[in-house]
């Protein structure tokens, strides 16, 4: 139990308790002092309407990526899951492979596919699609940041979905399709609900880190659309406001446990 | 080795230095001062056994610095003609970081790359160790406009923000900022910003006829107002890749530092670049000692080497910047000293204004960007 507590302890608590007391303190701008006068101003600064408005901004794109993660994951997790073990340890593999690259290599990699004269706008302007200058110019939007989210949370979506359909007993199945349930009825009153915890996994794993997610919208969205991501990475290594960056990223951690929480006591209340 | 003396580059020759004691005991000796010149002739003859005797350098300098920011070999001849001596690069991690990197580590770092407005924020933090002027003395070499504008240490270059626009692509001639916000509603999706607070909101301010490093609230305000309405014409705010997307055509209009323009011009000659009627704003940049330094001798004569006109050239000729000292121009490559955007031209330099650390106004800048980025 020690030596759990003192992991815990040094690689997770005490990391931590630093953010929250450096978010309790105030930083002279000029020559980078802080003082800990245990103030909850920089708390105060955050419902500012400018910070508020990135705050909901990176909530909305994170439900969105989350849920087309889930749109585009669940299938892939089901087919593997329906596939013979060999070929299903060959289809894992093509899924972890992005992991072997550089994350910034991949999204520079996304930049390339949707620029201009990229291979994607070639393609959309042989079929006559396209916006001014002839080019789909799709590049450094909002719908850009989007692609890249899924494009990048996508494998880590389907490899907990995948390990929630796989554990499902195909006597089950087979006991459905017995009493007259049709493929359709038994994957949607079977299969769906089996696969919940997968879901909900995959929904944390994708949901929290594109909530802070800042490198994507900094490449993909041309550096005009502003995540709270941003805001925070800003204030630490351009503003130099330790004590604000400290305050936003604690309460973006605040948030995310109330949300995991609430999820964990419906369980309880079930049982 | 016990002199300054840099073989290699007879711009800077120990003979030269020797000569002029030399001539002035004899101009001692010929007006007659006996007593003076043979205390003189003594003090000269005695000084020039100390300096054989001088105590050579020894120990390793760090300097933070932008990666390859260096002249070609300059380290390597450096550290040839002072065995025993060492200048150790580290990569700078951005204005910043390198500060707190600083504060954090003291004695790790002997100097580091840092431009004006960092420079004189590091002064107030207390981290900007004060040169002996006396042991640097090529800094004679940087003209005066600059070592004006960055007294903290030496200044390695300058970066002009003009526009560059390709002119295949845009038809208009674009003279001026307000040109380039008229034009902004053709080219939407072909115009990029620098993701640069002090740069952008300074333009704007320039636009506006205002000081580019303005103080003022209101007049702030304005220039933000200014960026915001261009924010919805805009592909891109981003500081890199800007001269690769000029000579690609994916961009018809950027902001532009004069560096990244010749660069792009040489991928594709149709990249121009102007410098607007209402004027631009510079960065300048250099090298700054760090204070509590066990090596501020090897710091001086590093940086003293550096100024050396030919060391110099070399330096430019390596990282293709536009430069501070005019009279390293003519060992510098023909297509720099005589290029009309990245060459010395005193006429651009009058509309230029430097960018300067913002003082008690900083938090007020950085809303005002946070809030163009937002809108």
């Amino acid at each position: 139990m020690l030596p759990n507590a003192a992991w815990v302890g040094l690689f997770f608590l005490a990391p931590l308790t630093l953010v929250v007391v450096y978010s309790l303190g105030q930083v002279d701008l000029l020559t980078f002092d802080i003082r800990f006068g245990w103030t909850l101003s920089n708390y105060r600064r955050i419902f500012d309407s400018l910070y508020l408005h990135t705050f909901v901004r990176s909530i909305v794109l994170s439900l969105g990526a989350t849920l087309a993660c889930l749109l585009v994951g669940f299938p892939v997790a089901y087919f593997i899951s329906r596939q013979p073990p060999r070929w299903q340890r060959v289809l894992l593999v093509f899924v972890i492979v992005p992991f072997w690259a550089s994350f910034i290599v991949r999204i520079y990699a996304v930049v390339n596919l949707l620029g201009n004269n990229g291979p994607i706008d070639r393609i959309t302007g042989s079929l006559g699609v396209s916006g001014a200058g002839g080019h789909l110019n799709f590049l450094y939007s909002p719908g850009a940041v989007a692609v890249g989210l899924v494009y990048s949370y996508v494998p880590t979506m389907v490899l907990p979905i995948y390990v929630a359909l796989e554990r499902i007993e195909p006597s089950l199945l087979d006991a459905a399709a017995d009493l007259g349930a049709s493929a359709r009825r038994v994957f949607w009153r079977v299969t769906l609900p089996l696969s919940r915890p997968g879901v909900i996994v995959g929904c944390i794993i994708v949901g929290i880190p594109a909530l802070g997610e800042y490198v994507v919208p900094s490449i993909l969205g041309g550096g005009k659309t502003l995540m709270l991501g941003n805001v925070i990475s800003d204030q630490f290594l351009t503003v130099g406001d330790t004590p604000f960056g400290s305050a936003i990223a604690v309460t973006l951690m605040a948030a995310m446990s109330l949300l995991l929480l609430a999820r964990r006591t419906r369980p309880l209340e079930a049982s | 080795m016990s002199s300054p003396s840099y073989p290699d580059d007879p711009s800077f020759d120990a003979g030269e230095e020797s000569l002029s004691r030399r001539d002035l005991v004899a101009r001692g000796a010929r007006l007659g001062l006996a007593l003076p010149a043979a205390a003189g002739l003594a003090g000269a003859i005695g000084a020039a056994p100390a300096l054989a005797k001088k105590k050579p350098l020894k120990g390793t300098a760090v300097l933070i610095n932008y990666g390859g920011w260096m002249g070609k070999g300059e380290v390597e001849k450096f550290e040839a003609l002072h065995p025993g001596v060492k200048i150790k690069q580290v990569p700078s991690t951005g204005g910043l970081a390198n500060l707190q990197r600083i504060r954090a580590n003291p004695g790790a770092y002997d100097f580091w790359f840092a431009d004006a407005p960092q420079a004189a924020r590091a002064q107030l933090a207390g981290v900007v160790a004060k040169l002996d002027w006396s042991k640097i003395p090529n800094a004679k070499y940087i003209d005066k406009p600059f070592r004006r504008s960055y007294p903290w240490g030496i200044p390695t270059d300058i970066g002009k923000t003009g526009i560059a626009y390709r002119k295949d692509i845009v038809k208009e001639e674009i003279t001026s900022w307000a040109d380039l916000w008229d034009l902004a509603p053709k080219y939407k999706g072909q115009i990029i910003f620098y993701d640069i607070a002090s740069t952008m909101i300074g333009s704007a301010l320039k636009f506006l006829g205002y000081s580019g490093n303005s103080r003022d609230p209101e007049e702030l305000k304005q220039a933000r107002r200014k960026l915001i309405q261009i924010k919805p014409y805009l592909q891109t705010i981003t500081n890199t890749g800007v001269g690769k997307a000029l000579a690609n055509g994916s961009a018809a209009i950027a902001t532009a530092y004069d560096g990244e323009v010749v660069l792009a011009k040489q991928k594709n000659p149709n990249v121009a670049w102007v410098v607007p009627s209402e004027g631009i704003m510079a960065y300048i940049e250099g090298w700054i000692p760090v204070k509590g330094s066990d090596h501020l001798d090897i710091v001086q004569e590093f940086l003293n080497y550096h100024c050396a006109p030919k060391v110099y050239a070399n330096f430019v000729n390596t990282v293709y910047a536009a430069y501070c000292e005019s009279a390293a121009s003519r060992y510098i490559k023909p297509e720099i000293s005589k290029s009309s955007i990245i060459g010395f031209n005193q006429k651009v330099l009058k509309k230029t204004e430097w960018e300067q650390f913002k003082g008690k106004a900083t938090p007020l800048w950085d809303r005002i960007w946070d809030e163009f980025k937002s809108a």
